[in-house]
């Protein structure tokens, strides 16, 4: 069986600085990737070179089975969904508006949404538990309820796999539960997914696979119980980091916290 | 966590309410429809018998159905008012609706591509480039035939430099081809200063300047046709193509994820607004202010879907240059330049809906 997306050799370079090199990644159908890795070490880049956004330098890039660089957009956006983010809307639209938007790889192009395409985007948002921000104006949501009329959008293409970049970032604790709990339900529907995170106990809660990168590529590839040990952390994010292990009635929780002192290999660029 | 999202569930009452609330933004009321199609409808039937010759709308209505209609009515007018109203009023009435249509709905387009609601139809050169090609043709005594095909073939040079150079790795970011045309329409405008510079003063200078301010008078029922047909040819295509805005407004990026060809639209849509344009420019001169007030108006009006807003922009465009082209004869006996006037009426409208929106579009 092929893998849902099979990365082999993968360098990437903007201009003359090469952001990493030799990325080897194979994500079966099903599986949650979490890419962790500190800012600017190219989580994003890489998601947008599965997405086939951008070109690799070398190495290649195959959804179950097809070279990327093979595909057509559209071709694309019916296979992988992506949630960006950042986002911005110009124009006040009606969040079913928004969602419905996820049907245009599904039509031609002087094609609009039909009643169907209408009523899949309302059923997707119903079972979602967002409903009831049909009518309002995506402009005037929260930032949480955004991110989940952006992956309604999403789940409105019909996709298998769904590309996530920082699917969390702005958001405050419920509304990161809110999204975590969506991810989960869609891994558990056999959607694949590969998510960027700025939180390694979020990799930990999904119980996902963990890549970890540092500036060169990954330093680390494996099931979060396995490669989210103080070693990989501190030297992936150049601090150290402490990971705790706390226990109740029904179920033991990972969590890991950086200490204030830079190590040796992240001295001077402690912050950005 | 888990009771917080359960409470949030719509009842079927609210479920109900929203499913109401969304088919009035697809669809509009019968009556805001009526009142979109007549409004231009009557406008232009008002423009037949206004004018510095009033003839009563029954004679108006009158020689429409004996000319038109071919309808058996006895002719009690004069041939001159014939010639009048549909020689020289019912095609500038034409031309100014197909004008207003063609620059709104150039204007929704262009400020769904660009996301940004600030974009006028011109953004891309096309007025500064037609408005060199009309002076070159004015200096070298052109005819008015020649005026026009020069302003349309520069207006099209103009837009095609900004669309090259804003052109890098094959795709056109947003930002590029604003900056692009920024540059081609200074590089355009100082040539055409150049040229204001070396006209005679006794009757170059003025026949450039006024032909800049834009002006119907020059639309004669023989030049009406390839006109409106080629304005009526890039409306449509925009029309065809309108739901793919709200995808393409979200931005570049997204539209990609969601499996646009968004270099393909953007080249649709370039080619279709500047046909549009470059067809007005070269007819009308240089009419400012409908293709950025028309669309927010229509906004304000219909809401932001471009399913609904695109159609609205022709309506409302039309019948708002039908009507100023009106005010632009009657006000006095020497024609107020459309340009001037145009933009006297605009302006201060937009700022009254800046005012009232405080700048939060729509």
């Amino acid at each position: 069986m092929t893998a849902k997306v099979s990365v082999s050799s993968a360098c990437f370079s903007y201009g003359e600085k090469e952001v990493w090199r030799d990325i080897n990644l194979n994500v079966e159908k099903g599986e949650t990737i979490c890419l962790l890795g500190p800012n600017g070490c190219g989580k994003t880049t890489l998601l947008n070179c599965i997405h086939g956004d951008l070109a690799l330098k070398s190495g290649d890039i195959y959804i179950d089975g097809r070279n990327i660089k093979t595909m057509a957009v559209t071709e694309i956006a019916r296979s992988v969904g992506y949630v960006f983010q950042e986002h911005r809307a110009p124009f006040p639209y009606s969040s079913l508006e928004v969602v419905r938007m996820g049907r245009a790889p599904h039509l031609g192009l002087f094609q609009a949404p039909s009643r169907d395409d209408t009523e899949l985007a309302r059923s997707i948002m119903e079972e979602m538990g967002i409903g009831y921000l049909a009518a309002k104006r995506y402009t005037n949501i929260s930032g949480g309820e955004r991110q989940l009329v952006l992956i309604a959008r999403t789940l409105c293409q019909q996709p298998e796999m769904i590309l996530f970049d920082e699917p969390t970032s702005h958001l405050d604790f419920k509304n990161q539960a809110l999204v975590l709990r969506t991810i989960s339900r869609l891994t558990r529907k056999g959607l694949t997914i590969i998510m960027t995170s700025h939180f390694p106990n979020h990799a930990w809660l999904l119980s996902s696979r963990v890549a970890m990168m540092d500036n060169n590529g990954f330093v680390a590839l494996g099931p979060a119980e396995e490669v989210m040990t103080e070693e990989n952390l501190s030297e992936t994010y150049g601090v150290r980091v402490k990971v705790y292990e706390a226990k109740d009635d029904h179920k033991t929780v990972n969590f890991c916290t950086p200490e204030f002192v830079p190590t040796s290999k992240g001295e001077g660029v402690d912050d950005d | 966590m888990r009771t917080t999202t359960n409470t949030i569930k719509p009842t079927p009452v609210q479920k109900q309410k929203n499913l109401n609330e969304q088919t009035e933004t697809e669809k509009l009321s019968c009556t805001k429809m009526a009142l979109l199609i007549g409004l231009p409808l009557l406008f232009f039937f008002i423009s037949l018998f206004l004018g510095r010759h009033f003839i009563d709308p029954l004679t108006v209505l009158k020689i429409l159905g004996q000319k038109l209609l071919s309808l058996p009515l006895e002719t009690t007018w004069t041939d001159t008012m014939e010639t009048v109203v549909l020689r020289i009023r019912m095609p500038r009435a034409i031309m100014a609706g197909a004008v207003g249509a063609g620059l709104s709905i150039s204007g929704a387009a262009f400020q769904g591509m660009f996301h940004n609601p600030l974009v006028s139809p011109f953004v891309l050169g096309v007025s500064s480039g037609a408005g060199f090609g009309a002076a070159l043709a004015i200096v070298m005594e052109g005819s008015m035939l020649m005026i026009q095909l020069l302003a349309f073939l520069f207006g099209i040079i103009a837009v095609t430099i900004t669309y090259c150079t804003s052109r890098i790795y094959k795709t056109t970011p947003i930002l590029m081809l604003v900056l692009s045309g920024i540059v081609v329409s200074a590089l355009f405008q100082s040539l055409l200063s150049l040229l204001k510079y070396t006209a005679d003063t006794e009757d170059k200078l003025p026949a450039i300047v006024f032909w800049l301010m834009g002006s119907m008078g020059s639309v004669s029922l023989e030049n009406l046709l390839p006109a409106v047909a080629s304005i009526a040819a890039g409306c449509l295509g925009l029309l065809l193509i309108r739901w793919r805005f709200n995808v393409l407004s979200m931005g570049d990026q997204e539209a990609r994820s969601m499996g646009m060809n968004t270099e393909l639209l953007k080249g649709i849509i370039i080619v279709c607004t500047t046909i549009i344009s470059s067809v007005v420019v070269a007819f009308c001169g240089i009419i400012g202010w409908v293709g950025l007030v028309i669309p927010h108006l229509c906004r304000m009006l219909v809401g932001p879907d471009h399913r609904v807003l695109m159609p609205t922009t022709l309506c409302v465009g039309a019948a708002y240059l039908i009507f100023v082209d009106n005010i632009a004869r009657i006000i006095s006996p020497a024609e107020v330049p459309l340009g001037i006037l145009t933009a006297l009426v605009g302006a201060p409208f937009f700022m009254i809906m800046l005012r009232k929106t405080r700048g939060g579009w729509g």
